[in-house]
């Protein structure tokens, strides 16, 4: 079963179309990496899962449920992880738990609370007293706590430090293997989340530009530093951090294999990104199928 | 720990903020109403007060009448418009937080991604909170009956209109319109202060309009009694005076305006027994338009009613909107 299907999936806030005509399937299992920058509609498209909006337009299931028509049926196969940790300052960790627990039959507060417990974040504590790190954890523990076959995180790292990010992520890691969940984590941070992540989703100006896992990403694409190439597979020319282009290629048989070098995951998705502000209407369609058949 | 004691405290600031507030009013009121006992003036002073003979007539040899009265009228007054604005305090300040200000901190989100069902959710704060702000607003409405009796022991407030509205289970029903009405507002807007203002706006719009519309039933109820029976029937002290009005020696009821036209601008002085005109002799009296106290019971549930319909209009709204609305 798809974790994700959309079909047409758009949504549109007074003029802006936050998503558009997005068709995309997640497949159960594993962790995904939603990157994009800010207004790409990562938010939106995991808002419109949990049922926070409604799409204007197109279908979506969540686990085989349409929110639009089952929110709580939809509800009830997500875990989601805010990117601030909606906590309340008046509540322990412990009262969370409990409160997540009144609220939603069958949550599994002695798992959420053995996780916590690991991390030795205490119990008994006001959320609010804990650092910015801590509260993501227990914000993941109420999520993974649901027992939900999804978990949909939406920017967790974003305002975490370096350290803190890298717990959360290894915590993540660790708990989509141990409770063979779903993940999809938006993030703005691509090189951090590269080593959890299964596959790689790039959103952008509303559309999917890129959905591959994250071996063939890193297999299928090449970089030509001096942002020249001849290639077919050309996808875009993007600036690196100095302002110098460099040609994103896809692995076709013609790139010169000796003028080129593997690509980053950085690389990639700033590749595709720059490809699809160059030409969205084109760019807007390539999905795992479309982009490796170029490579191949 | 149970969903009621979690709703507590997550809105610790409002409950222990308005069990003050509630607990210092009730104290006041309660306070008063013992003081007012502990004089146990006989009923005949209070009596005569109705008797035309004069207000401590029937007092020989209590000198603490004058006290008794003072602390009845003046801090009287206050501690009923204390018990009255209780219940609208307690209603708007919870009303608002129980949605608005979750929306505003963004601790909904928290609750609606876990919670499949928005409505379970909603009602288990609304009931702990409505049925605390109600019982206590029932608490103050009680008080505010007994207060009302020991202010002037000679008037059942049982059969009295006086102070409809601002005591019995009008009270709790005021608590419940508010309640309603914030909770609204405050899903709607999702901000606490604009919410706050905008609900206090519409209470007060729904406090006059509930007023007007019982005091129009009212008013549709009333009889006329002739100014020489107000007394005995103690129509002023327990009924509603909705008009003066002039009877003429046919029997009919006109307006002084109207008898003026007919029977000239001096007619008035024919009616006065203290004026040197006063004439008795041609059939004219005047008489009041009252409703008779006795119908205080019906009036105090009609305005409870509506402010109930109200309340729960507002509730049956704001369940309408959470299930709608976007967390932000």
């Amino acid at each position: 079963m798809a974790a994700i299907e959309t079909s047409g999936l758009s949504k549109r806030y007074r003029r802006t179309w936050a998503l558009s005509e997005v068709d995309l399937v997640v497949e159960a299992g594993g962790i995904t990496a939603l990157v994009g920058p800010n207004g790409a509609g990562k938010s939106t498209l995991l808002k419109l899962c949990v049922g926070f909006e409604r799409p204007t337009r197109g279908g979506l299931r969540i686990w085989g449920i349409d929110p639009t028509r089952d929110r709580a049926g939809a509800v009830r196969s997500v875990g989601y992880v805010p990117q601030d940790p909606a906590l309340y300052r008046e509540l322990t960790v412990e009262e969370h738990l409990r409160f997540a627990g009144s609220l939603r039959p069958g949550f599994d507060a002695a798992h959420a609370r053995s996780r916590l417990r690991q991390l030795q974040i205490p119990l008994a504590a006001p959320a609010t007293d804990l650092s910015g790190g801590q509260q993501a954890q227990v914000s993941l523990a109420i999520a993974l706590g649901t027992r939900a076959p999804v978990l949909l995180l939406d920017e967790p790292l974003a305002n975490l430090d370096p350290l803190a990010r890298r717990e959360f992520l290894t915590v993540l890691g660790e708990a989509v293997r141990a409770d063979g969940v779903t993940a999809v984590l938006a993030s703005h941070v691509v090189a951090e989340v590269e080593p959890v992540c299964d596959r790689l989703l790039v959103l952008g100006f509303g559309r999917v530009l890129l959905h591959v896992t994250v071996a063939e990403a890193l297999g299928g694409h090449r970089v030509a530093p001096d942002g020249t190439v001849d290639a077919p597979g050309l996808v875009a020319l993007f600036p690196d951090r100095a302002g110098a282009f460099h040609a994103l290629v896809r692995n076709a048989a013609s790139v010169d294999v000796a003028a080129t070098r593997p690509a980053t995951m950085e690389e990639i998705v700033m590749g595709y990104l720059s490809a699809g502000r160059a030409d969205p209407s084109t760019v807007g369609r390539l999905d795992a199928g479309a982009a490796l058949a170029v490579a191949s | 720990m149970t969903r009621a004691a979690l709703a507590f405290r997550i809105h610790r600031f409002e409950a222990v903020a308005l069990a003050l507030v509630g607990g210092a009013a009730l104290a006041f009121a309660g306070g008063l109403w013992l003081r007012l006992l502990a004089f146990n003036l006989p009923l005949s002073c209070f009596l005569s007060a109705y008797s035309g003979d004069g207000m401590d007539s029937g007092c020989a040899g209590r000198s603490d009448f004058g006290d008794y009265m003072a602390l009845a009228s003046d801090l009287g007054m206050y501690a009923v418009l204390a018990l009255a604005l209780l219940p609208s305090l307690l209603g708007l300040v919870l009303g608002v937080a129980v949605v608005g200000k979750e929306i505003e901190r963004g601790t909904i989100g928290l609750a609606w991604s876990v919670g499949p069902s928005r409505r379970r959710w909603l009602f288990g704060v609304v009931v702990p909170v409505l049925v605390a702000a109600v019982g206590v607003s029932l608490v103050a409405g009680l008080l505010a009956d007994r207060l009302e009796l020991a202010r002037d022991p000679a008037i059942d407030p049982a059969t009295s209109l006086h102070h409809l509205g601002l005591r019995g289970v009008v009270l709790p029903a005021y608590a419940l319109a508010s309640f309603g009405i914030a909770l609204a507002v405050g899903a709607r807007l999702g901000r606490v202060l604009p919410a706050l203002l905008l609900a206090m706006a519409l209470t007060l719009g729904a406090a006059l309009g509930t007023t007007a519309v019982v005091d129009a039933m009212l008013r549709s109820e009333a009889v006329a009694i002739d100014e020489s029976r107000m007394l005995e029937v103690r129509a002023f002290a327990s009924g509603r005076v909705f008009d003066s009005l002039v009877r003429t020696p046919e029997g009919e009821l006109i307006s002084w305006f109207e008898a003026e036209i007919r029977y000239g601008s001096t007619f008035w002085e024919q009616l006065d027994p203290g004026s040197p005109g006063y004439d008795p002799s041609t059939g004219l009296g005047s008489a009041y338009l009252v409703t008779p106290g006795q119908l205080y019971p019906i009036a105090e549930w009609r305005m409870a009613v509506i402010l109930g319909a109200l309340g729960l209009g507002g509730i049956v709204v704001a369940a309408a909107i959470v299930e709608r609305r976007r967390p932000s």
